[in-house]
C-alpha cells in the first residue's frame, strides 16, 4: 500500500510538463518497453532532475504494463491518476488505449519465453563450396548458421555449420516440433 | 572371317535398332562402296551430337548456369589488380573487363537482423472509423518504417521479415480454413473464438495436470532421497528464477533454509574452539544427521496427516451443504402443504355451502379448459403445418448449402491449382527466356537460311527453264504432228490424181507405181530414224547403268569376295582335317 501512495506521489510529476506535449513523452515510454528507441534524458534534462527523471519512468512503464496486464477499464486507470487534471488523464487514457495491442503482444513475448536460453534472432548464409585441398572440384553447399541466443539477459551467438544432410535432419526435427505445435492447437 | 562376318551383321543390326531406313547388311561393310557408307555415316553423325547437346541443356541447365557464372567472375576477379578495401565502399567496386559493378569480398556483409515494425491496422477500410486517439497516434507520433529500428541497417531486413510472417500467417490460415474452417459451417470470428476457447482450456488443463504431477513427485521424492531433493532445490534457489512452486517445494525450502542455518551455526562454533578431533566431528554429525532426518520426517507426516485432516474437512463441508440444501427444500415442501392444509380447514365449518361453491367454480374451469383446448386445436393445426413446410425448407437448405459448401471447397481447390500452374509455367518462361538469350544469336542460322533462299531459286530456275524445254518439245511435236498430216493429205490428194489418169496414160501408170514406192520408202525411212532415236536413248540409259555399277567396284569386291570364298574353303577344309583327325 506504500508503494501504491508513492506511485500516486510520483505521478504527479508529470505535471512538469504540458498535456501536448507529455502524450509523445509517452509514447515514447511505450516505445521503450517493446525494445525500441527509448526516450533519452538529455531531451528532458531541462524539465527534471535526474532522480525524478528515473521515478517518472519507472512509474509509467509500471503504470502503463499493468494497465495493460490486467485489462483495467478506463475508471480504473483514472482512480490511479488523481492528483492530475483532467487534460493528463485523458492523455494517459489515449496512449494507453492506442497502444494497447503493442504492449499485449510485447509482455505475451516476455511471458513466453520462459525457459533460461531463449532463441531471439537467428540468420544464415548459404556457401558452396568450390574445391577443397584434396578434391579439386567439391561443389558442396554449406549452410552456416547463426542463432541469437538471450541467456540471463545476455546475448549469445551460436554459429553452426551445416551440410546437406545436417541441414535435413535439423529441418526434419524442426518439423515435428511444428507438428506438435499443430496438434496441440487443433 | 567368321569374326569378319559377325562384326557385320552386328554393326548393320545396331544400326537398324537406331532407326536406319535403306538397306543395309554384312555386305554394306565387308564390300563397301563409296555411296552406302556415306548414307549410312551420314545417319549415324546426324544421330549423335544432337542428341549429347540436348541431353545436357536439359539435365543441367541451373547449376551449369551458376557454375559458369561463379567460374567467370573468379577468372575476372583474378585477372584484375588488387585494390585496397578503402577503394571499396562496402566491397563494392567497378572495374574488370569490360567494367561493371562488382562485390568484392565479404567483410562488409551485414547480419540480417530484424526487429517488430508498427504499422497504421485497419486502415483500408475507410468505412470503418478509427478511434480519434489512434488517429493521433499514426498521424503525429508513429515515425516511419526506416526510424523505427534501432540501427539504419536493419530497416530492410525487418520489412522483409514482417512481409513474411504475414504471408506464413495468412497461409497457415488459408490451410487451416481449408482443412477443418469450411466444414464447421461458422463465420470465420466464431471459428477462431472457438479455437481460442479450445487452446486456453487445453493449456490450463495441461497445467493443472503438471502442478499436480509436481506435487506429488516432490512428496514422494521427498521421503525416497533427500539429498537430491536438496540439491536440485538448492539449484532452483541459486537460479532465482520466477518458477512458481508447489505448497511442498515451498515447505521444502523452508525446512532446508533452517538445515542450512544449523549447519552453518555448526561450523561457526567448529571452527572456533578445534578440540574436537574429526572423527567426534564426523559422528556429531551424523547424530545430528540423523536427528534432522528424523525431524524431517515427523514434520512431512504430520504434514500429511494435516493435509488428510483438511481434505476430510473440505469433503465434510460440502456435504453439509448437500444436506443444508435438502433440508431447506423439505423444508419449501412441507410449507406449501401445510398453506393448502389451512386453506380447507378454513373452508370446513360453512361446507355445504362451500361444497357447491367449489364445485361451480371446478365446474366453471373444466368448461373453460374445454374451451381453451378447442381454441388451442385451432390454433394449433396451422401452426404445425406451417412448422412442417419450415421444416421442409430448412432441409432443403442445408442440403443445398452442403452442395455448395463441397462446390466452394472445390473452387478453392482449383484456384490453388491454377495459381500452381501459373506460376510453374512463368518460371519457365523465365528459364526458357534467359535460354534463348544465352543462346548465341547464331551466324550460323542466318547463313543456313540464306543457302536455303539460294537453294530455293536455283529450284525455281531450273524449274523454268524446265518447263521451257517442254513448251518446246510440245511446239515441235505439234509441228512434226501438223506436217506428218499434212503429208497424209497431199498424198492422199496426189494418189487419187495419178490413180485417176493412170487409167488413161501408161507413163502415169509407171509414176503412180513410182509414187506408191517413194511412200512406202519415205514410211520405213521415218520409221527406222524413230527405231533409232529408241536404241539410242536405251544405249545412254545402259551406259548411265553401267557407269552407276563401275562406281559400286564391283570388280575388286567380286575379287574381295572370291578371296574371302576361298578363305572361307579353306578354312572349312582345315576344319574338316581337324574334325577327321579328331575322330
Amino acid at each position: 500500500m506504500t508503494v501504491m501512495a508513492e506511485q500516486d506521489g510520483n505521478v504527479i510529476l508529470l505535471k512538469k510538463q504540458s498535456s501536448k506535449d507529455c502524450t509523445s513523452l509517452l509514447h515514447g515510454l511505450v516505445d521503450g518497453l517493446c525494445h525500441r528507441s527509448h526516450p533519452t534524458y538529455q531531451e528532458y534534462s531541462k524539465i527534471w532532475t535526474l532522480s525524478e527523471w528515473w521515478t517518472l519512468v519507472d512509474t509509467f512503464q509500471v503504470l502503463i504494463k499493468s494497465a495493460v496486464k490486467e485489462s483495467w477499464t478506463k475508471d480504473q486507470i483514472l482512480q490511479r491518476l488523481d492528483g492530475l487534471s483532467d487534460d493528463y488523464k485523458t492523455s494517459v487514457v489515449d496512449v494507453i488505449s492506442s497502444r494497447k495491442e503493442e504492449i499485449h503482444s510485447q509482455l505475451l513475448a516476455q511471458t513466453h519465453s520462459i525457459s533460461q536460453a531463449v532463441l531471439s534472432d537467428f540468420d544464415w548464409k548459404l556457401k558452396l563450396a568450390l574445391s577443397s585441398d584434396k578434391i579439386s572440384s567439391l561443389q558442396e553447399p554449406l549452410l552456416t548458421l547463426k542463432l541469437d541466443v538471450l541467456n540471463d539477459e545476455q546475448k549469445e551467438t551460436v554459429s553452426v555449420e551445416l551440410n546437406r544432410e545436417d541441414l535435413k535432419k535439423l529441418i526434419s526435427s524442426l518439423e515435428g516440433a511444428n507438428k506438435a505445435l499443430l496438434q496441440l492447437k487443433s | 572371317m567368321s569374326a569378319k562376318f559377325r562384326m557385320g551383321t552386328d554393326l548393320a543390326k545396331y544400326i537398324q535398332e537406331l532407326g536406319y531406313r535403306n538397306e543395309l547388311g554384312y555386305q554394306t561393310f565387308l564390300y563397301s562402296n563409296d555411296a552406302d557408307i556415306r548414307k549410312v555415316f551420314m545417319f549415324i553423325v546426324d544421330k549423335l551430337p544432337k542428341e549429347t547437346v540436348e541431353a545436357q541443356e536439359e539435365t543441367l541447365g541451373a547449376s551449369i548456369l551458376l557454375q559458369r557464372a561463379i567460374a567467370s567472375t573468379l577468372a575476372r576477379q583474378l585477372s584484375s589488380p588488387w585494390a585496397p578495401s578503402y577503394l571499396k565502399e562496402n566491397g563494392i567496386t567497378w572495374r574488370g573487363i569490360p567494367p561493371c559493378w562488382q562485390r568484392e569480398g565479404a567483410s562488409s556483409l551485414c547480419h540480417f537482423h530484424s526487429c517488430r515494425i508498427t504499422k497504421p491496422f485497419r486502415t483500408g477500410d475507410i468505412t470503418k472509423k478509427i478511434p480519434k486517439e489512434l488517429r493521433f497516434y499514426y498521424t503525429k507520433i508513429l515515425p516511419v518504417v526506416t526510424n523505427q529500428t534501432l540501427q539504419h541497417n536493419d530497416t530492410a531486413p525487418s520489412v522483409i521479415e514482417e512481409n513474411a510472417i504475414e504471408y506464413t500467417q495468412q497461409q497457415e490460415w488459408e490451410s487451416e480454413w481449408n482443412q477443418s474452417g469450411l466444414g464447421s459451417r461458422l463465420s470465420e470470428e466464431e471459428y477462431r473464438a472457438r479455437k481460442k476457447e479450445r487452446i486456453k482450456k487445453k493449456i490450463t488443463d495441461q497445467l493443472r495436470q503438471d502442478r499436480q504431477r509436481g506435487g506429488t513427485t516432490a512428496g514422494s521424492s521427498l521421503s525416497l532421497d533427500l539429498q537430491q531433493m536438496i540439491s536440485s532445490i538448492s539449484g532452483r534457489a541459486s537460479t532465482t528464477t520466477k518458477t512458481k512452486g508447489s505448497r511442498f517445494t515451498h515447505t521444502e525450502k523452508l525446512l532446508f533454509a533452517k538445515d542450512e542455518e544449523k549447519v552453518i551455526s555448526e561450523v561457526g562454533t567448529g571452527e572456533g574452539p578445534r578440540t574436537k578431533t574429526e572423527e567426534e566431528l564426523q559422528k556429531e554429525r551424523e547424530v545430528e544427521v540423523g536427528d534432522l532426518r528424523e525431524e524431517l520426517n515427523n514434520l512431512v507426516s504430520r504434514l500429511e496427516s494435516v493435509d488428510m485432516d483438511m481434505r476430510k474437512f473440505t469433503a465434510g463441508i460440502q456435504q453439509m451443504e448437500e444436506e443444508i440444501g435438502n433440508q431447506g427444500r423439505i423444508n419449501k415442501e412441507k410449507e406449501e402443504g401445510f398453506i393448502v392444509k389451512k386453506r380447507t380447514l378454513d373452508l370446513l365449518p360453512d361446507a355445504e355451502n362451500n361444497i357447491t361453491k367449489l364445485q361451480a367454480v371446478v365446474d366453471n374451469s373444466g368448461q373453460r379448459l374445454i374451451n381453451l383446448a378447442n381454441q388451442w386445436e385451432k390454433h394449433r393445426a396451422p401452426l404445425i403445418e406451417q412448422y412442417r413446410d419450415l421444416k421442409d425448407l430448412t432441409s432443403k437448405k442445408e442440403s443445398e448449402a452442403h452442395k455448395m459448401l463441397e462446390e466452394i471447397k472445390e473452387f478453392r481447390k482449383k484456384m490453388k491449382e491454377v495459381a500452381d500452374e501459373a506460376r510453374n509455367k512463368e518460371e519457365l518462361q523465365k528459364q526458357l527466356t534467359s535460354e534463348y538469350e544465352r543462346m548465341t544469336k547464331d551466324v550460323n542460322r542466318l547463313a543456313y537460311t540464306k543457302r536455303i533462299t539460294e537453294i530455293v531459286a536455283n529450284i525455281k530456275k531450273q524449274k523454268k527453264e524446265i518447263d521451257k524445254v517442254l513448251v518446246d518439245t510440245r511446239a515441235v511435236q505439234k509441228e512434226i504432228n501438223q506436217l506428218s498430216g499434212k503429208l497424209d493429205r497431199q498424198f492422199t490428194v496426189t494418189d487419187e490424181l495419178i490413180f485417176r489418169d493412170a487409167k488413161k496414160d501408161e507413163a502415169v501408170k509407171k509414176a503412180y507405181r513410182y509414187l506408191a514406192a517413194l511412200h512406202e520408202n519415205c514410211e520405213l525411212l521415218i520409221k527406222t530414224v524413230e527405231e533409232t532415236g529408241l536404241i539410242m536413248r536405251e544405249i545412254r540409259e545402259l551406259e548411265d547403268q553401267i557407269e552407276s555399277e563401275s562406281h559400286k567396284k564391283v570388280l575388286s569386291n567380286l575379287e574381295k569376295i572370291s578371296a574371302d570364298f576361298q578363305q572361307m574353303k579353306k578354312e572349312n577344309a582345315a576344319m574338316l582335317a581337324k574334325l577327321k583327325g579328331k575322330s
